[in-house]
């Protein structure tokens, strides 16, 4: 097969932190080529660079033999490469059709939109993929493995040679994740180039007829996907075998009780909480599991003063509590790693070493002013601690990946020693090596004493850590398991419907 | 990677403004002669600037917040008029200024917070809350201003707006000020090697040092020449050296850039996020006070239209000197900058004769084109990549 795109020592970096360092590979014409890593391994970087969004600081790109030089995302789509983003880039409340068509709209005299046109020609693509979607739906009106579906098509509406999908299975379910499969296995199979863009290896087994490995923004390597093993990605991932956590010894968590809920409940939180009773010991892991939307987050957010309880009463260390903000909870000992790091965690134009110090300013200065040495070592014990990746603790948080981003949201809150640590999706969109690193903290965490409640949709992950899972549906507790007897479809039994599997509750 | 000249690497926006500041002088200097670099000349753009750069650093503090406060303006001139009536023996009382200034700068300081609370509590946008307080003072000014009170001389205010320095004291003063940096930036450099933190190297330091002693000094005698350094122009040096620490050396400074920065995240640190809002507009009322006792003293009086477009003169300068309107970043010493552009730029009209139209045409150009330019030179759009692009591919294929 004739090679229809060549990187040859693509280089590129953002202010201090090196994002690519000379990678060089092809893709064959009409494969499906899966590029993987870690988070900051540079995947996003490199397809950014071929579909025209980031220029490139040295490097040469050949597309269909001759080097291509992109300023703009349109001289990408003039190649015949089209992107499907990760986060949908198309407008929500305009018709799928407009959508499709957004900025090439077939037009009439006087420039008035054809919407016959228009709607035809969408549907016409739509009935090409086999899709169900009607061409006047509204965009906001679809499920967001719809939109996937549609940025696809709009992707494919125009003579486009290369597809680069982007994560695209992060926000959509695993029925919709085979819908998608099977459209890209039809459009590969009409010839097709697709670069998919993924660290979920399941999928990439699936889908995928070669491989390129990228860490730390080089080139570790391309195999046949057919030809080798999870396990063999997995380390050119991470450069070293991945250790497993180390599985916790039973029986622990008989000590004190450091955090109790009492019936409580809560009505102004989006998803309403009601009579919620749960027990956190001195030195356990209680995982919060359930389906999203099942009021986890809430009561997380109950419990840290950022919503009010409407009945019921909060315990920490045995004694009642009124904790009407976050700085009352963490006067109290109480640390909360939010689930949105970019909306929630963190503070994207500001160093690392200003995101770490903010959540407890005060004990880093001296009658109101800041010492500056001594919130410098803090950034650098902590990035140290949680071997945060980054050219320097001054660079700012919006340049970093996603893993070392969560990886800074863990540090401001650890640094205040907290003995209540709240965890809310500690693990979203993270890699493998990250994801270690943080189920290795964690595990630390608890056996020093420190009480731990987990909040996560990841099954694998709560089984792997917790001590005790209680399980959370329509905003209250349908079951507790204890560690020995919860399996994932235990655990899914009660988020779904709400019982345990033998029918009892 | 390469070790910058300077051991840092230089704020571009910081050098590109002291550029834009130098061609003007020169350009000036040429057209306006040799009275340009006058000792009065100076004084008078120094003193000049003084009220609307008191605003503009409270500004920047606003803006940093991620609000903005539209009544600066006017509310200059609420406790202007309000001090100059409570000193008055005529229409008002005629009280002494030790006890009408307190009373003012308390009036200035509760109706900014007033503002603050309907920001942060009943979660009124600054932008209304304080487009309201423009109206609203300047009708409440007009009633207090009714007769145009006069200050009576002899009142140490006056002195403020009309008094100089004793040229002794303005040495002393500068000489001060140079110790107390050259102290400031050797600690803060040997703290960052310490740390083994990039900072200045000792040719830069010294540099620097020598430049602003030499430029202070030459300043200093200039205006000492004439009648030496204007009062007010001190209490503008020292409100921007406070703003300064504040901003970058308290927790309340850093708690302003992380609200603006993102306030959701900024709460979940257990920053109180709300009284924070309240008290950077108290600060920005207390400042506009400040600012309107000096105005008040420059002007021996008040009148119904004192301080007008005075907000936009500050926020022009924040902006100019590079405070993002988005909130979270921006410099107290970027806002100095930005003062001494816009006053320059106003002065160096005025010498030259330009008519008040093409004035008011000129100064808006500046504040888009030092702001345009800034922003295209960090992110250009595309048709000036295009154009880039262009350019370079002739380039290459000529050579």
């Amino acid at each position: 097969m004739a090679e229809i795109v060549q990187f040859e020592s693509v280089a590129k970096r953002f202010g201090g932190t090196v994002a690519l360092d000379g990678v060089s590979f092809s893709i064959r014409e009409g494969e499906v080529h899966a590029l993987i890593g870690e988070n900051g391994a540079g995947k996003s970087t490199l397809m950014r660079i071929l579909s025209g969004v980031l220029p490139k600081d040295s490097g040469r790109i050949f597309v269909g033999g001759s080097e291509k030089v992109f300023r703009l995302a349109v001289d990408a789509q003039r190649e015949g490469i089209s992107t499907v983003y990760q986060e949908p880039h198309l407008v929500p409340h305009m018709t799928v059709a407009e959508n499709v068509f957004l900025g090439r709209e077939p037009l009439k005299r006087f420039g008035w939109v054809d919407f016959n046109t228009l709607n035809a020609r969408t549907q016409e693509i739509l009935a090409q993929l086999e899709l169900t979607i009607s061409s006047t739906t509204t965009l906001a009106d679809l499920s967001s493995a719809e939109v996937q579906l549609v940025q696809i098509a709009r992707a494919i509406a125009f003579s486009t040679k290369i597809l680069i999908l982007d994560e695209p299975t992060a926000s959509i379910t695993g029925r919709e994740t085979e819908i998608l499969f099977s459209l890209l296995k039809k459009l590969n199979a009409k010839g097709l180039t697709i670069v998919y863009v993924s660290h979920r290896l399941k999928e990439i087994f699936e889908l995928c007829h070669r491989a390129t490995v990228l860490r730390d923004g080089r080139y570790v390597g391309t195999v046949d996907v057919e030809k080798t093993t999870e396990r063999e990605i997995i380390s050119m991932m991470v450069g070293r075998e991945v250790e497993e956590t180390t599985s916790l010894p039973n029986g622990r968590g008989t000590g004190e009780v450091s955090l109790e809920l009492r019936d409580v409940s809560v009505s102004e939180s989006p998803v309403p909480v009601r009579n919620v009773s749960l027990k956190v010991r001195k030195g356990e892991i209680v995982a919060l599991a359930g389906l999203v939307g099942s009021g986890r987050s809430d009561v997380a957010k109950a419990v840290f003063g950022l919503n009010r309880i409407s009945a019921g009463s909060i315990h920490v260390h045995g004694t009642r509590v009124n904790i009407k903000s976050p700085g009352d909870a963490i006067r109290r000992g109480i640390s909360f790693v939010p689930e949105d790091r970019k909306s929630e965690g963190l503070i994207p134009i500001q160093s690392i070493k200003h995101n770490i110090s903010l959540t407890g300013l005060k004990l880093l200065a001296r009658l109101g002013f800041i010492r500056g040495s001594a919130e410098t070592s803090l950034a650098r014990t902590s990035s140290a601690q949680l071997s945060i990746r980054s050219s320097s603790e001054e660079a700012e948080v919006s340049t970093l990946s996603g893993g070392n981003q969560q990886k800074v949201v863990l540090a401001k809150w650890l640094w205040l020693k907290p003995t209540i640590l709240i965890l809310d999706e500690p693990t979203r969109g993270i890699d493998v090596g990250a994801k270690a690193e943080i189920h290795n903290l964690i595990t630390n965490l608890a056996k020093n004493d420190v009480a731990v409640l987990l909040i996560s949709s990841e099954l694998p992950e709560v089984l792997r850590l917790a001590d005790r899972i209680y399980v959370m549906r329509d905003g209250t507790i349908t079951g507790e398991l204890q560690r020995s007897e919860a399996s994932q479809e235990s655990i899914m039994h009660l988020a779904a419907l709400g019982k345990h599997e033998t029918g009892a509750l | 990677m390469k070790e910058p000249r300077f051991g840092i690497r230089v704020n571009f926006r910081v050098m590109s403004m002291i550029l834009i500041l130098v061609v003007m002088w020169i350009f000036f200097r040429l057209q306006v002669g040799d009275f340009y670099f006058s000792g009065e000349s100076i004084a008078k753009l120094s003193r000049d600037m003084v009220s609307w750069t008191i605003l503009a650093a409270g500004m920047t503090l606003v803006i940093i917040s991620g609000n903005i406060d539209l009544s600066v303006g006017s509310l200059l001139s609420v406790v202007a008029a309000s001090a100059a009536l409570m000193m008055n023996p005529e229409y008002g009382p005629g009280w002494s200024a030790n006890v009408a200034v307190p009373i003012a700068l308390a009036i200035g300081t509760s109706l900014g917070l007033l503002q603050g609370t309907l920001v942060a509590y009943f979660r009124i946008p600054s932008f209304i809350v304080t487009l309201g307080g423009l109206f609203i003072f300047r009708g409440i000014t007009q009633k207090i201003s009714e007769f145009d009170p006069r200050v009576p001389a002899g009142n140490w205010v006056v002195s403020l707006g009309f008094d100089y320095v004793p040229h002794e004291t303005a040495y002393a003063m500068i000489a001060a000020f140079v110790l107390l940096l050259a102290g400031v930036l050797i600690i803060s450099r040997r703290n960052r090697l310490h740390m083994n933190l990039p900072s200045w190297n000792i040719p830069a330091l010294a540099g620097i040092l020598f430049i602003v002693a030499a430029l202070l000094a030459l300043l200093v005698m200039k205006m000492n020449e004439y009648k030496g350094i204007p009062n007010q122009t001190v209490v503008m040096a020292i409100v921007l050296i406070t703003l300064h620490v504040i901003s970058k050396q308290t927790t309340f400074g850093r708690h302003l850039y992380a609200i603006g920065g993102n306030t959701e995240a900024a709460r979940i640190s257990g920053i109180k996020v709300e009284r924070k809002i309240v008290a950077v507009f108290a600060l920005m009322g207390f400042l506009a006070g400040v600012a309107g006792i000096v105005w008040m003293a420059q002007n021996q009086g008040s009148t119904k239209n004192g301080g007008q477009y005075y907000e936009l003169y500050a926020i022009a300068a924040a902006i100019i000197g590079g405070t993002s309107l988005m909130g979270g970043r921006g410099t107290i010493f970027g806002t100095f900058l930005g003062g001494l552009v816009m006053a320059t730029v106003i002065q160096g009209m005025d010498y030259t004769n330009l008519e008040n139209w093409l004035q008011l045409v000129v100064r808006g150009s500046v504040l888009v084109l030092a702001v345009g330019l800034d922003i295209m030179a960090k992110n250009p759009p595309l048709w000036a990549r295009r154009l880039q692009s262009k350019v370079w591919k002739q380039s290459r294929s000529a050579s």
